[in-house]
């Protein structure tokens, strides 16, 4: 009953058969997208000790697992309702954990054939014991989500340098693993380190909801609203600090690793845009009628949502985006269109509200399982063809004029409504 | 060991400008415990450290003999929360399975009452029949009962309620009141906040005036109505000779 209901708080909005349900397709998305990423690994020529594929796994791991983690940090956030009353209610301290655990857990679990499907296909090719590569999701998991967790008893903000400082260094022992053997080992110590550090960080109570005494601007410039109201929420301020950090960490990546291939940067890009622009309009998405109002009707409300969304999403990216203008010039312009043209769509579709973690979840798949697609069809091809910049932006503004006609039909709220209640 | 709440020494430092100091509080089986003050004179914080959501810098919190800090589960089992807050509830269940969910635990924690037929009775004198609807999209008067029924199901020795009046009609205030009166006569304690002096008055067997975080005053209702004529009187005297 206990384990039931607060399932399906978190992943069904309250009922069980709807936390079922979505996680089943999400979890469908997710082999389908696995079994095509392994397809895709069987066939490259590998040359590595099963060490090396080992450590490299569990760094690639890690690095998915905090970008799909945004969803869930959203999620711990989300139900933070739930954790306050079930703390103050006669429950042993495991249930409590298990309770801010369930999220992670079964997340987690989502994205494991997403990513151990290849994995186990490359380890194969790679002529290495194939149960190495479990390991290897194992431990870049519970790492990963253990970063994202932060130290167990220093501030929030310490989380990012700390992130940082853990991904840089293990970069660098990944790099170095050559000339010292005992770097391999150190880095597999790491992640069981830093995955027990984030699991400790659970422990620590929750406190309670406090009111923040802070003087603010008003929020009623209709342009800048919606930036604002991003940046003043938690959630969607870490999400967008971690697309950034990511975007950073990537553009790095890319440059070490000299990937100056076209398909690959569109490809980063488009995916980085898009799961930006998704999240960002989670929090477009908590809206009230007073707000439409207040930006005097839907169509200016809207205007203004999507005008943030994607100078927020494109913030987000910059660091990569900037990476592929060195590299390309313009031709990343048509895959930055293409990544808000499958993100506001997406964001309209599935309506991924802070509260509700599954739908998060969902979108962040469906970018993925999108981006894919897009990329293997054949009369698109490249997403860096510069003759097919008009193709992208027609996209693009087909796309975004089909998602504000579903937003203005959603929210009807328009400004004579305003101007009707004053004349009574 | 000693029945009722004890208050030992307790501070809770919560800014740099606001430090909630309580020397010593009790409150003894069958009382109403009213606790007043101005904004921000730390009512909830108080009652925060009675009910476990914070736990205090120095000092301690006895429940009917045990520290609340030690045996926080156990403690659990024997309070009652009615907050004063509309997001305590999970707003995406409705009401007949977040009872349920309360009674599975408090069911689980030892809790031998009769919950079922406390509910059904409880909802009967606050007349809310909404069971079937998702809490979330509950008015706030329907969300407040909700609470009233979650705060006192299991049939708890200790009641803790912060503005038992907001958000309720007058019919649902005097059943409330009712539910009240009738858990302090079987024995309960009730430690309550409000602003609401009158209802203070009314129904308070002690008045505790906190002040900037210090206990400025705890005394019987009756004595302070003999000395100051009403409570209100007693909160004018005192907060408009600190303030000014």
């Amino acid at each position: 009953m206990f384990i039931r209901s607060v399932f399906a708080v978190i992943f069904g909005q309250g009922r069980f058969w709807r936390a079922s349900l979505r996680l089943a397709s999400m979890m469908t998305i997710a082999c389908i997208l696995g079994l095509y990423f392994a397809q895709s690994a069987a066939g490259l020529p590998l040359r590595m000790q099963p060490i090396q594929l080992l450590c490299s796994s569990i760094f690639t791991v890690q690095l998915m697992t905090i970008l799909g983690g945004v969803s869930i940090l959203g999620a711990t956030t989300s139900q933070s309702s739930l954790v306050r009353i079930l703390r103050t209610l006669p429950l042993p301290s495991w249930q409590l954990w298990f309770v801010n655990l369930l999220p992670h857990l079964v997340l987690s679990s989502i994205f494991v054939p997403l990513i151990a499907l290849p994995l186990w296909n490359l380890f194969v090719a790679a002529h290495v014991w194939p149960g190495l590569s479990l390991i290897s999701v194992f431990l870049g998991m519970t790492s990963g989500v253990g970063l994202l967790l932060g130290l167990p008893l220093a501030p929030r903000q310490i989380t990012w340098l700390w992130m940082g400082l853990v991904l840089w260094a293990e970069y660098k022992a990944v790099q170095l693993y050559q000339s010292a053997t005992c770097i391999p080992w150190l880095v597999i110590g790491l992640a069981l380190a830093i995955s027990l550090m984030g699991l400790l960080r659970i422990f620590k109570p929750v406190p309670p909801a406090r009111a923040q005494y802070r003087e603010v601007r008003l929020l009623t410039t209709r342009v800048s609203y919606f930036i604002k109201k991003v940046i003043r929420s938690r959630p969607t301020r870490i999400s967008l600090a971690t697309t950034l950090v990511l975007s950073m960490a990537t553009a790095f990546l890319c440059h070490r690793q000299s990937i100056t291939d076209a398909g690959t940067l569109s490809f980063l890009i488009t995916l980085l845009v898009s799961l930006g622009a998704t999240d960002i309009r989670a929090l477009c998405r908590r809206i009230s009628p007073a707000e439409i109002v207040g930006l005097q009707g839907t169509r200016k409300f809207v205007h203004s949502e999507f005008m943030a969304a994607c100078a927020l999403s494109i913030t987000g990216t910059a660091p990569l985006i900037l990476y592929g203008t060195v590299c390309l010039g313009i031709e990343i312009i048509p895959a930055i269109a293409l990544g808000l043209a499958i993100g506001f769509p997406v964001g309209t579709l599935v309506i991924p509200e802070q509260r509700n973690i599954s739908a998060q979840c969902t979108a962040t798949l469906l970018c993925l399982a999108v981006t894919v697609s897009v990329s293997k069809l054949t009369f698109i091809g490249d997403f860096n063809q510069v003759e097919r910049f008009g193709f992208y932006l027609l996209l693009l503004a087909s796309l975004l004029l089909l998602t504000a006609m579903t937003e203005y039909k959603r929210n009807p709220f328009t400004w004579s409504n305003y101007e009707q209640t004053k004349k009574h | 060991m000693k029945r009722g709440v004890i208050v030992d020494e307790l501070t809770l430092v919560r800014s740099k400008t606001f430090k909630l100091s309580i020397p010593h509080l009790q409150a003894k089986s069958g009382e109403v415990l009213c606790i007043t003050g101005p904004n921000g004179s730390g009512k909830t914080s108080l009652i925060e450290c009675i009910v476990g959501m914070t736990t205090p810098d120095t000092g301690s919190v006895t429940i009917n003999g045990r520290v609340v800090d030690n045996n926080l589960q156990a403690t659990r089992a024997t309070i009652g929360y009615i907050p004063d807050d509309e997001a305590w509830i999970i707003a995406e269940l409705c009401a007949t399975e977040y009872l349920a969910l309360l009674r599975s635990i408090y069911a689980k924690a030892d809790v031998r009452t009769d919950m079922e037929a406390t509910v059904r009775d409880i909802a009967k004198t606050l007349h809310f029949n909404a069971w079937n609807q998702q809490l979330g999209t509950l008015s706030h008067g329907n969300k407040k009962k909700v609470q009233i029924i979650a705060g006192l199901m299991h049939r708890p020795r200790l009641i803790v309620v912060d503005e038992l009046r907001n958000g309720l009609d007058p019919l649902a205030i005097i059943a409330a009141e009712g539910l009240l009166r009738s858990a302090a006569a079987r024995g309960s304690i009730i430690v309550a906040t409000t602003h609401d002096l009158w209802w203070a008055e009314r129904i308070a067997s002690r008045v505790v005036l906190l002040i900037d975080g210090q206990l400025r005053l705890e005394q019987d209702t009756k004595s302070i109505v003999k000395a100051y004529g009403s409570v209100e009187n007693l909160f004018l005297s005192q907060v408009s000779g600190s303030t000014g």
